[in-house]
């Protein structure tokens, strides 16, 4: 039932908060509108990145300041705004809600649910645009964030407070990347942001489904501006993602924000610029566009105690067109974050997912943060990749091998399958270990090139079913001393001779490293 | 803008009474101006809009039930 009364009440307040007031307020007249732009005359003391409020409480942006003119980009009411309309200074700059309650929710770039539950009362807001914390402010980035994907936690590892780019062509599975690290922060404690800019709503959806079946939205906040949202939402996005992160960075928690994706949010730029008459320059991008993902990412920090230990990691994605990172944007965004992973769409095609190129991806300051017994045992794990791969490109010219080179390429092969990930499945830390460690190991020779996958599959379910302990054995802060390392090829071994076999003979057949599992 | 520096322009829903015309010129004078130009304007329903330059003192009746209907 409607409580008629209530609703009665909430009106009697809403009425008597209004009454009594007459403002004071700057005003002008708006003299041109169109494409969601307006110029306004006779506005005095408006301040750049000012807000302003069109009567019929639309909202504009103050972003060109002219002799004559104030040249404003609208939020809303695009189609409701009439020539000679007044518009009003606010005083203010644009601010984004933030609180706890935002957790879980869909919000719109300005703080407003876009899910449909219940309204948010958060009273509290942050500028959307702040600046980033001082050199002062700040710690080494020294603790790792896990993102459960092997060949990412292993070779490119990503530290709290670090901004990682996640760029490659479409359909490469960038996002893919992005919210298997978010669904990896489940037991992290860590607050996750997914800001989309310009995505397709379905796409959009998707996500949020996703994220919600696997019970991610708890820690979660999706920023959202689709593709049909006003050009200057597109824009502000990302900076009120970042005021959200801001507000749980300052508390002292971590902070994980997904920009999904800045090549999007420079094409949004670009549109205002254009419309606002701003000169182009390359790829008709203005000329601050570096600024504008620069003072992004700028704020993504890890502080220190004397300022409550938080941090905010930033997960830039930027979409290339046909594998060009020498583009604009990638190259600027590339030049700005602390490293990037590489996708590519021929990597994925061959069946490589996550389809990390790991000659051209790097973390330039994840290192440190790795975890001891990880960062022991892929010490070597790059180079023996690179190696591999020089190799194969040697061997398709096709040629007798002999019996080392042979085992380099198996080797190889073996190791980058067990790099292979599907997408949801995120490993632990400890799991990362005892794969990495196996599949670095001379027991892989045993296994017959196309029974990898399955013994990757199987092995670690074959650990938690018969050797449950060997899991408390391992310290992943510690080096791993030859005693585990026997226990975990002496398992290994194990699972290999019962799922595997002797011969050749059972390769092929999946259902075979199944019922090994049974048996063992 | 219509008003040039010096005039005030006030929009009312009905002729002021001399007493209210004489508030509003105190008003407009303590404000730096010296003239007003009345504009009757019964779309405002009550109260008063004063424009001094690029400033606006928006008392009418009209604006806070716009406020109030957006806020319910």
């Amino acid at each position: 039932m409607i409580d008629v009364k209530a609703i009665g009440k909430g009106i009697r307040e809403k009425v008597e908060a209004v009454s009594g007031h007459t403002d004071e307020r700057s005003c002008g007249k708006i003299i041109y509108s169109g494409d969601g732009i307006i110029h306004i005359a006779g506005l005095r003391n408006v301040k750049y990145n000012e807000l302003l409020e069109i009567r019929g409480g639309y909202k504009a942006l103050a972003l060109n300041l002219e002799r004559d003119s104030v040249g404003a980009v609208l939020f809303s009411g695009e189609d409701k705004v009439r020539f000679g309309d007044l518009a009003y200074s606010t005083g203010k700059t644009v601010q984004m809600r933030v609180g706890e309650e935002l957790l879980g929710r869909i919000v719109d770039p300005l703080g407003e649910p876009l899910d449909g539950l219940a309204e948010l009362t958060s009273q509290e807001y942050r500028p959307v645009e702040y600046p980033a914390p001082g050199i002062m402010d700040r710690a080494k980035v020294d603790q790792p964030l896990q993102t459960g994907i092997l060949a990412i936690d292993s070779m490119i590892p990503i530290g709290r407070g670090q901004r990682e780019l996640i760029i490659g062509d479409r359909q490469t599975g960038k996002t893919a990347i992005a919210i298997d690290t978010i669904l990896n922060q489940k037991k992290e404690d860590v607050i996750c942001i997914y800001v989309s800019i310009g995505q397709k709503s379905s796409s959009l959806a998707k996500i949020v489904s996703t994220l919600r079946t696997e019970g991610a939205m708890e820690y979660t906040c999706v920023v959202s501006s689709t593709a049909d949202d006003p050009v200057p939402l597109q824009y502000l996005a990302p900076y009120s993602g970042c005021a959200l992160a801001e507000y749980f960075m300052y508390r002292g928690k971590d902070v994980l924000i997904v920009y999904d994706d800045l090549s999007k949010h420079a094409v949004a730029y670009r549109t205002m610029s254009l419309l606002l008459k701003r000169p182009a320059g390359r790829e008709a991008y203005p000329g601050d566009v570096f600024y504008l993902h620069s003072r992004l990412l700028e704020r993504s920090a890890k502080l220190d105690a004397a300022h409550g230990g938080g941090s905010i990691t930033a997960l830039p994605i930027v979409e290339t067109l046909a594998g060009d990172i020498s583009a604009y944007i990638p190259t600027n965004v590339i030049s700005i974050t602390d490293g990037q992973i590489y996708l590519e769409s021929e990597l994925f095609n061959s069946g490589v997912r996550p389809a990390v190129n790991v000659g051209l991806s790097v973390s330039r300051v994840g290192g440190s943060a790795q975890r001891a017994a990880i960062r022991q045992i892929s010490g070597q794990l790059r180079v023996n990749l690179a190696q591999y791969r020089e190799l194969a490109i040697f061997m398709q010219f096709g040629s007798d091998l002999d019996a080392e080179t042979q085992k380099t390429l198996s080797r190889g092969q073996k190791m980058t399958d067990t790099l292979k990930q599907r997408q949801y499945l995120n490993y632990s830390v400890k799991d990362m270990v005892i794969l990495l460690a196996v599949s670095q190991s001379e027991l892989v020779d045993k296994i017959p090139a196309k029974k990898m996958t399955a013994f990757v599959d199987g092995l670690l379910d074959y650990i938690r079913v018969n050797h449950a302990s060997l899991f408390d054995e391992i310290d992943p802060d510690k080096k791993l001393t030859d005693e585990t390392k026997g226990k975990i090829f002496a398992v290994a071994e194990e699972y290999i001779d019962c799922s595997v076999g002797e011969g050749e003979e059972h390769s092929g057949r999946d259902e075979d490293a199944s019922s090994g599992q049974e048996e063992g | 803008m219509e008003t040039h520096e010096g005039t005030a322009r006030v929009i009312l829903a009905r002729r002021p009474d001399p007493d209210l015309n004489k508030k509003i010129v105190a008003f407009t004078q303590s404000r730096g101006c010296t003239a007003v130009k009345y504009t009757i304007d019964p779309k405002i329903v009550g109260g008063i809009i004063i424009y001094i330059g690029d400033v606006i003192y928006d008392g009418s009746l009209r604006s806070r039930l716009d406020t109030i209907k957006r806020s319910i």
